[in-house]
Order: structure tokens, then sequence, then C-alpha cells
């Protein structure tokens, strides 16, 4: 008994720090998940966001010249909403993106 | 951001390609008389202005009105489609016709020529409106015809008013004020660089054919016209002293001209490649429109002369020659 009386402010301090610790690495992990989700949505995001940026840059001029095609021939109506989509693959392999992300 | 010469531009390239095709001008002038040659053209986009000109008395007279009418309708489409900074550009490559009707009203009152003979030479676009042109027609002397123009024929009669005010009374001092005045009103207006550099090429192809006819006068930088790029006032003095060399090839190319004819056959073709390469080269901007203009008035200018051949009879080889020509 006195033996473990001797050890016991030993033993306590190993217990406090051990669940001390315990803790500490849950706590971390929990950090390290979060910070990983964080990632995860900024990179989802910026698929999303800079596909849309990319198509908005495209179709702007596209656009244009097609509505100044069409105004001049409107049978080539087709041919040139055919021009106009072609860009919105880009905000498509965003969306692709976005979903594998999250 | 946006670019309004996209709009613009892909308007004028469906215009452009509205233009006849090589093969439709080559089957007009291989027509065996000026009835065929007149059913050629109606088979045309051109057949909507030809009207009275396939009418069954009808002649030159009718055949230039409907040329005109369609070159006329052409360049008021082009004005429609343009507006703000493009349309003010638009304006300043239509000077361009401003100027030559200038020039052909001043040769004509020049030599004394009839209002009705004037008429016929001017070119139906441009901003100087018909009626005022009409009038301009009628004018017995270069005052009262630089007033006419100056009064409602915008920028390029107030230009012609100026020199003769400066007391310019030769053909060559008020043409080569007229093409002063233009470039300088051009370069002021144009902002897009290829289109800026194309004009600067006309300058320097113009001074180097004014240099060499004042070849044999005592050359004097009066008639220099400033803005060029590889031509300078000191090489326009000594091409006009009767130096043959200039440090560019092709403008060398205009230099070594057997005529002064050729000269400017020679320049026109360069002229003609520089306004095509400013039209790749400058898909965003005025390039394009540049290109549409000088395209749509060699149309009307092989029609016009095919149209003139085939009612006179002329054999198909000087045709052919005339045509190389135009």
């Amino acid at each position: 008994m006195k033996k473990i009386v001797k050890y016991l402010p030993a033993l306590t301090a190993a217990t406090v720090a051990s669940s001390a610790l315990a803790q500490e690495a849950a706590a971390g992990a929990a950090t390290g998940d979060a910070n990983a989700a964080g990632l995860r949505a900024i990179g989802a995001g910026l698929a999303l966001g800079l596909g849309a940026v990319g198509t908005g840059l495209a179709q702007g001029p596209i656009g244009a010249a097609a509505a100044g095609v069409v105004a001049e021939r409107p049978e080539k109506f087709g041919q040139m909403a055919i021009w106009f989509f072609i860009p919105e693959t880009l905000v498509i392999f965003g969306f692709v993106g976005f979903f594998l992300l999250r | 951001m946006t670019n309004p010469y996209g709009y613009i531009n892909g308007r004028v390239r469906m215009l452009r390609a509205d233009l006849l095709p090589a093969r439709v001008i080559d089957d007009a002038a291989g027509a065996g008389n000026y009835a065929e040659y007149l059913r050629v053209v109606s088979e045309t986009p051109l057949r909507e202005d030809m009207g009275d000109a396939t009418a069954q008395d009808a002649g030159l007279a009718e055949l230039d009105t409907a040329l005109s009418r369609n070159y006329l309708r052409s360049i008021q489409h082009l004005r429609s489609i343009a507006v703000g900074q493009p349309a003010r550009e638009v304006e300043a490559l239509l000077l361009r016709y401003d100027v030559l009707n200038a020039k052909t009203l001043v040769r004509g009152v020049l030599a004394g020529r009839g209002s009705e003979d004037i008429l016929t030479a001017l070119v139906p676009a441009g901003t100087i409106p018909w009626p005022v042109l009409q009038a301009a027609a009628t004018a017995t002397d270069v005052a009262s015809l630089a007033q006419t123009l100056a009064v409602a024929g915008g920028k390029i009669g107030g230009v012609l008013r100026s020199a003769v005010g400066a007391g310019a009374n030769s053909l060559l001092d008020l043409e080569v004020a007229l093409d002063q005045g233009y470039y300088r009103t051009v370069l002021a207006g144009v902002r897009g660089v290829n289109v800026r550099r194309y004009f600067t090429r006309e300058i320097d192809v113009r001074n180097v054919l004014i240099a060499l006819q004042l070849r044999g006068s005592a050359p004097s930088s009066r008639y220099f016209i400033p803005g060029g790029r590889d031509v300078t006032e000191a090489d326009f003095l000594r091409v006009a002293g009767g130096d043959n060399t200039l440090g560019d090839p092709s403008l060398q190319a205009i230099l070594e001209a057997p005529d002064l004819a050729s000269a400017e056959l020679v320049a026109r073709r360069q002229l003609d490649e520089a306004s095509r390469n400013v039209a790749m080269s400058d898909a965003l901007g005025a390039g394009i429109v540049l290109d549409y203009l000088r395209r749509k008035e060699q149309e009307i200018a092989k029609l016009r002369l095919i149209g003139r051949g085939k009612f006179y009879n002329l054999p198909a080889e000087d045709l052919r020659r005339e045509l190389s020509d135009a």
C-alpha cells in the first residue's frame, strides 16, 4: 500500500498526462479533418468558379460575333449556337471537379 | 472588357461573304454581249438594284445608276451598324470617298466640265450628302465649290476652303491639301494600331507618288504629307529631285515603275495587299471594315468596267488587261 501511495502521484500524473495527450491528439485529428474539409471546399469552389469565369470570358466575344452574324444571316443561328455553347464545357468540367471534391 | 467590334465585324464578315466571287466576275467578263452580262449580274445579290438597267432601252447611264445605288446601299448599311467609337472610325474611313469626290469636283471645275459630266464621275458614298455634291457640281469656280462643300460637306469641305483661302489654286496644290487634311483627320480619329499602320503606309505611298509627280519641277516640302512611317521629308525631297533609291523594297518597286501610271498601279496593288493583311491581323478592330470597303469599291469598279467593255464590244483580251489593272 505504501508503494502504491509512493507511486500515486506519478501514476496520477501519468494518467492525467496520457489523458491530456489523448485529448490533444483527438483535437489535432479533428483540426486536421476540418482543414482538409475546408481546403476541399475551396478547391471545389475554385473548380466551379474558375470554370464559370473562363466560360464567361470565352462566351463574351463569341456571343457578340455570333449576334452580328445572326443579325445579317438569321439562317446561321444553329451554327452560331454551337460555337456559342462550346465554352460551356469549361463550366461542366468545373462542375465535375466540384462534385468530386465535395 | 467587351470589344464593340466583335459584333460589328461579325456583321461585316457576312457582308464581305456577299461580295461577288472571282468566278462571277470572270463569268461577267466572259459574257458574249451586253445583254448576257446584265443577265449574269442579275443573278447575283445585285439583282435588287439592277431594275431599270435591265429594261429594253436601258444603256450605260442606267447601269451606272444601278451599281451606284448598290454601292450607296452597302455604305449606308455599314454606317447603320456602327455606334460609338467604331462609328467615328467608320466615318473616318468613309472620308476617303469625300476626298475622292472633292478631287473629282475640283478637277471638273478647273477643267470647265459640265455638272452632268462631273456627277457621273462622283462616287455615291462618303459622308457628304448627295444633294450637296449635286450643288457643288454646278459651281463655276473652285472658291464657290469650296464654299458649298464647307457649308454642308463636313470636314473635307472645311479643308478645301482653308486651302483655297491660303492661296492654293493649281490642281496639285488643292489635291495635296485635301490629302493632308484627310490623313490628319483620319490619324486623329482612328485608334486601332493595325489600321493606323495601314494609313501610315498609305501616306508613304502617296508621298512617293507625289514626289514622282513633282519630278522636273522645283521640289517643295509643302507637298509633303506628314504622318508616314518610312518616307521622311528629306526622302521626299530627294525622290522629287530625281534620286531613285528608297530603303523600303516595296516603295522601291513603286519608284522603279517605268511611268507614273504603272507606279500608281504598283502602289494600288500594294495597298490592296496591306488592307488584306490588316483585315487578318485586326480581327477585333476597324481592319475588317477597311478591307470590306476596298473590296466593295473594287467589285463595283470591275462591274462598271466590264459593263462598258460589253456595251462597246471591247475585245476580251483588252477587257482582261483593263481588269487586271483595275
